[in-house]
């Protein structure tokens, strides 16, 4: 049921978001993942060093927990080392978001954001 | 045994951050009127008129009756019938669910299994279609134009020899739009079929005149009009004689058509709402229409603003909006301060985008990002104007943060 019941990181992440981008990807690796159509889409800007991820910021359309998901995200990737099979600790995150079983669509939606950065950088494609 | 308080209300109230929540979904419900809970409360305890209203060998009974019947009267006055005409249910689902399958049921005996209805018709009436056509009936969902209604051609070309029953609501409770019933009613007379009419929404503001409409069945609610919630009337016209078969059977209250004993006070407080209804509907339609244009000339300067539903026939309440570029659920929980529905009330608990707009041709993601406004008695214009100051903060920040994606 969409109850609007979010705890308090949720809420906190939702009204200030952190390291939300300007706009279109610029200079970074990007990846996104999801679509508008479907309810959720994510993107990552990130700054590498080689495959570790040095900063990230994100776009997202979608409810309050993937756009506090993917706020959250971008300062909880400082320091991974991305590849294409990269993927996100769920119980990690559900244990933070409380996210609940429906929603998460959104953590596949980001790890597919994600893993697209890191096809990037493979095939060294630019944005 | 611990206790699961994650959806105390506690919880819900502290997202408020401190403001009085503003009140956006008469559509959903309203408050009852106090002048209605004034007349309930006589009703209820030892020195009001508490007795069994079928009690007619006391005098209490009697006068239990006495306020039962005059506010049948009232309901009858709204909507121009015989006070004879209008049976008392539990609400518009009971009255759409006895009208649909009473006269359905009815139709069977004579081999008609066809029931004609809309694709935008309120669950009460949908789902109560999909239930007999698990019975064996057939039925056609018409879909409507991108205006959101259907029109009258639509229903005379739906009609087969066996048609039974057409079921169209007055007023969509999603987009406001109101259904063309005096043009359907003629047709459905042409054909001899029965006509229902939902006008949960339409009553109280819209004008209804019974005399002049081919309409055999329409469902009422009184919580839609500030009457309290679990009640509701079906009128059954007596002139040509509509025939439902009951889906309540005891002890043959309500002419055996809706057995139960009656609650008089919550009847009391149906008749007296709508008896209000009646003689402020003309000056609520202005000053809510007024309120209404307001709202949707403080909104359309944010772009990427989409009216859902036709503009011209509709009841002044409801205003239906879908923003480009911002999630639903998003848009409610930033607007968390007002009151308002995002979809129907009744179906935003699935994650499915409003069945009412896809059916409007609405694509999923503008579906998704409606909100529903729905104004009424008591909304003013501070309350218009710190809504417009909302959205204009939080829409804009769901866009920079959503942007849109190629």
């Amino acid at each position: 049921m969409m109850n609007l019941n979010y705890n308090d990181l949720v809420v906190d992440h939702f009204n200030s978001p952190r390291n939300a981008a300007p706009g279109p990807c610029k200079d970074s690796t990007c990846g996104e993942g999801g679509s508008v159509s479907s309810g959720v889409w994510m993107e990552f800007q990130l700054g590498l060093d080689g495959r570790r991820i040095q900063r990230a910021r994100f776009r997202a359309y979608g409810c309050p927990h993937s756009i506090a998901l993917a706020s959250w995200l971008t300062e909880r990737l400082v320091g991974e080392k991305l590849d294409q099979s990269y993927m996100l600790d769920k119980k990690e995150i559900v244990s933070a978001l409380e996210l609940p079983t429906e929603k998460m669509r959104s953590v596949l939606v980001a790890e597919d954001a994600l893993r697209e950065c890191a096809r990037k950088i493979d095939s060294k494609e630019a944005c | 045994m611990a206790t699961n308080l994650s959806n105390h209300p506690d919880r819900f109230r502290s997202t408020v951050a401190g403001r009085d929540p503003i009140y956006l979904d008469y559509a959903a419900s309203t408050p009852v009127d106090e002048r209605v809970a004034e007349k309930m409360m006589h009703c209820l305890t030892r020195d009001g008129v508490f007795a069994n209203p079928a009690s007619s060998s006391h005098q209490m009974g009697r006068d239990a009756k006495g306020l039962v019947e005059l506010a049948r009267v009232q309901v009858a006055n709204l909507v121009n019938c015989k006070p004879t005409e209008i049976i008392w249910t539990s609400g518009a689902t009971e009255s759409d669910n006895l009208a649909i399958k009473g006269a359905a049921h009815l139709g069977d005996h004579k081999n008609r299994r066809h029931i004609i209805t809309c694709k935008t018709e309120h669950k009460a009436v949908l789902d109560t279609c999909k239930q007999l056509e698990l019975e064996g009936y057939d039925v056609t969902y018409l879909v409507p134009g991108e205006s959101g209604v259907v029109t009258a051609e639509q229903v005379e070309a739906a009609m087969r020899e066996d048609t039974s029953l057409v079921s169209i609501m007055h007023v969509n409770n999603e987009i406001g739009v109101a259904h063309d019933i005096a043009s359907i009613g003629e047709v459905c007379r042409k054909h001899g079929v029965t006509f229902h009419v939902d006008a949960a929404q339409s009553a109280g503001k819209l004008p209804i005149d019974l005399q002049k409409l081919s309409v055999c069945l329409m469902s009422f609610s009184a919580h839609k009009v500030y009457g309290p919630k679990g009640i509701g009337a079906l009128y059954v016209c007596s002139s040509p004689r509509t025939l439902i078969e009951p889906i309540i059977h005891g002890g043959g209250h309500e002419k055996g058509m809706r057995s139960g004993t009656l609650a008089t006070h919550q009847i009391v407080g149906m008749g007296e709402a709508f008896e209000l209804a009646r003689i402020q509907m003309d000056e609520e339609h202005v000053r809510i229409s007024a309120l209404r244009d307001r709202l949707l000339s403080g909104i359309m300067p944010l772009g990427g603003v989409h009216v859902n539903g036709c503009q011209e026939n509709c009841v002044p309440g409801i205003l239906n909006i879908s923003f480009e570029g911002v999630e639903g659920e998003s848009l409610l929980f930033a607007l968390r301060e007002l009151a308002v529905s995002s979809g129907s009330a009744c179906t935003s608990a699935s994650r499915e985008s409003s069945y009412v707009l896809r059916a409007l041709g609405r694509p999923d993601h503008l579906a998704q990002s409606s909100i529903r406004f729905s104004l009424g008695r008591f909304s003013t214009e501070q309350d218009v104007d710190r809504a417009i100051e909302l959205l204009s903060e939080e829409v804009p920040r769901m866009r920079a943060i959503g942007a849109h994606p190629a």
